[in-house]
């Protein structure tokens, strides 16, 4: 008999990868391809193919987008090329290639005209760049306004010349007030 | 493969409004993303029937229009250096500018833009060089004014991520920043220690800073030795002398595009002809081996990865890590651990 059966659970394993940094998980700072923004913002999206099919039921929202609302996203974005691909027999996707190569997909089955114009919205505004969890909410260009903390920047100059172990520097801090400290502190008026 | 078919001339629609100039013609955006190597190609030689984008639509190559679209993009890049480090010699502007307009930086805008996609050469992939020429031979096409709206718009942000110091590297920035400090009328210029941990360790750190005249702290630094620091040092001090701090406000976008910059087309002083003759004001170079650091530690590190690795080699553990691997935890069954305990059979 074994001493422990071992059976393969999923929840672990999610678990177990959700530590994880690499795979289908990432964890990063917000990233910005080629400096866009900083002097002038360009599109991203620099192509999006429709891929249709024209017989199939799961198309559906999908070609009455392509007839109602494609042509005037076309207009108003002249800097990204459209194309409508109908292939037969198969899901209808929106495909969105970007400016730092990266290519993505959302599959539009069974998507209504609405739904899939959403969508088409959120892949302009991209960036291209893979959707990650935040490291932390704040990011920036510049890693340090003041300069980076080291454990050199507040040493007491007076320690330069000093032959450790020295008493003045060996004194026990502490966060509470001592009675002496009190009345200097609040002198009795 | 994403697309079944591209269409070359929406592309280069496409392409003209994101790269803000859709006035341009077809056929001279054609003529500078053509390279010269694109003639050669076998299928475009032989005039093949479907060779994509083929011959017909354009047959002239981007050569002296990547030499003309070189010269404009350096003329605007080394203005807009002038206006913003007025006080840096000549020298230091001619080294950025050719950093941010050589190949790989302007390769890497390329691609970010999408030229990759449409440059006509015979390599596949597209090599760096004709990616950067492309951008180049666009350049060359554009007008004066458009040319100026791609610098500040495309090259002049990655002045935000470089290092001056790198770029301009001088062999000697101490004897540099004497000669100077000298011709101001400071008399006295010596390097201090201000800080110093952990010699014999893997990682010392030694604070220099250069003192004018005994009094005046013109920059610090900090380095893995005394040599190294006061090095650094001096480099902070040239380069907070030629105002170049990292708290320095840079002018993007309409800021940028309403300065004058046709007024600073005169060179800076240059850095050779204000030092005296006996100054050392070359650059580092490539080249020069790390001097050996009195460092023990790193010492014995380096002789053993440099003289005994290269004699008697890695281990079989680590040459051989696949094979000596027993698996991950979810591979390893740990049953050795759990004794089985006896039951009675009744």
């Amino acid at each position: 008999m074994p001493s422990v059966p071992r059976v393969d659970r999923l929840k672990p394993i999610y678990t177990a990868a959700k530590a994880l940094n690499f795979g289908w998980r990432f964890s990063d700072f917000l990233k910005i391809p080629a400096y866009n923004g900083i002097s002038r913002y360009t599109n991203q999206l620099h192509r999006i193919t429709v891929r249709f099919c024209k017989q199939s039921e799961s198309s559906v929202g999908m070609r009455n987008f392509i007839e109602n609302k494609l042509d005037e996203i076309g207009r108003r974005n002249p800097s990204v090329v459209i194309y409508a691909q109908p292939v037969r027999n198969s899901n209808p996707s929106i495909r969105a290639e970007y400016g730092n190569g990266r290519t993505l997909q959302i599959n539009a089955k069974n998507m209504s005209e609405s739904e899939v114009s959403k969508d088409i919205h959120l892949l302009f505004s991209r960036s291209g760049e893979p959707v990650v969890k935040l490291e932390s909410r704040q990011s920036a260009l510049v890693p340090s306004v003041q300069g980076q903390w080291t454990p050199i920047t507040w040493l007491p100059t007076a320690m330069n010349t000093e032959q450790l172990p020295a008493k003045k520097f060996s004194e026990h801090k502490s966060t509470a007030t001592s009675a002496t400290e009190y009345i200097l502190q609040n002198p009795p008026k | 493969m994403c697309t079944f078919f591209r269409d070359y001339n929406s592309e280069l629609f496409a392409f003209g409004h994101r790269i803000g100039a859709p006035e341009i013609s077809e056929n001279d955006y054609v003529k500078a993303l053509t390279n010269e190597s694109f003639f050669k190609r076998a299928d475009v030689e032989q005039d093949v029937e479907r060779a994509q984008p083929g011959a017909e639509i354009g047959s002239e190559h981007n050569g002296d229009l990547v030499r003309k679209g070189e010269e404009k993009l350096s003329t605007w890049l080394k203005r807009y250096l002038r206006f913003h480090l007025s006080k840096a010699p000549e020298e230091l502007i001619e080294a950025v500018d050719s950093h941010l307009l050589d190949d790989e930086c302007l390769a890497g805008i390329a691609s970010h833009l999408g030229i990759d996609h449409l440059v006509r050469t015979k390599e596949f992939p597209v090599s760096q060089q004709s990616s950067a020429d492309a951008f180049r031979a666009l350049a060359g096409v554009f007008s004066d004014e458009k040319v100026k709206n791609l610098v500040i718009d495309f090259i002049v942000p990655q002045l935000v991520d470089i290092d001056f110091a790198d770029i301009y590297s001088l062999a000697d920035p101490l004897a540099v920043l004497t000669d100077i400090l000298k011709s101001e009328g400071v008399t006295e210029i010596e390097p201090r220690l201000l800080r110093s941990a952990g010699e014999n360790s893997a990682e010392p750190i030694f604070v220099a800073a250069i003192y004018a005249d005994k009094k005046r702290n013109v920059g610090q630094s900090a380095g893995e030795s005394t040599a190294i620091a006061v090095d650094m040092a001096a480099r902070e001090a040239l380069l907070r002398l030629w105002d170049i701090t990292s708290d320095k406000v840079l002018f993007f976008g309409d800021r940028a595009a309403s300065v004058p910059l046709e007024q600073y087309s005169q060179p800076n002083y240059s850095l050779t002809k204000k030092c005296s003759p006996g100054t050392n004001t070359s650059l580092l170079s490539d080249s020069t081996t790390s001097d050996p650091t009195d460092n023990l530690i790193e010492d014995a590190v380096l002789r053993y990865r440099n003289v005994v690795d290269a004699e008697v080699g890695k281990s079989y553990t680590k040459r051989l890590r696949h094979k000596f691997s027993r698996g991950s935890l979810a591979k390893r069954s740990f049953r050795y651990l759990v004794k089985p305990k006896p039951y009675t059979v009744a």
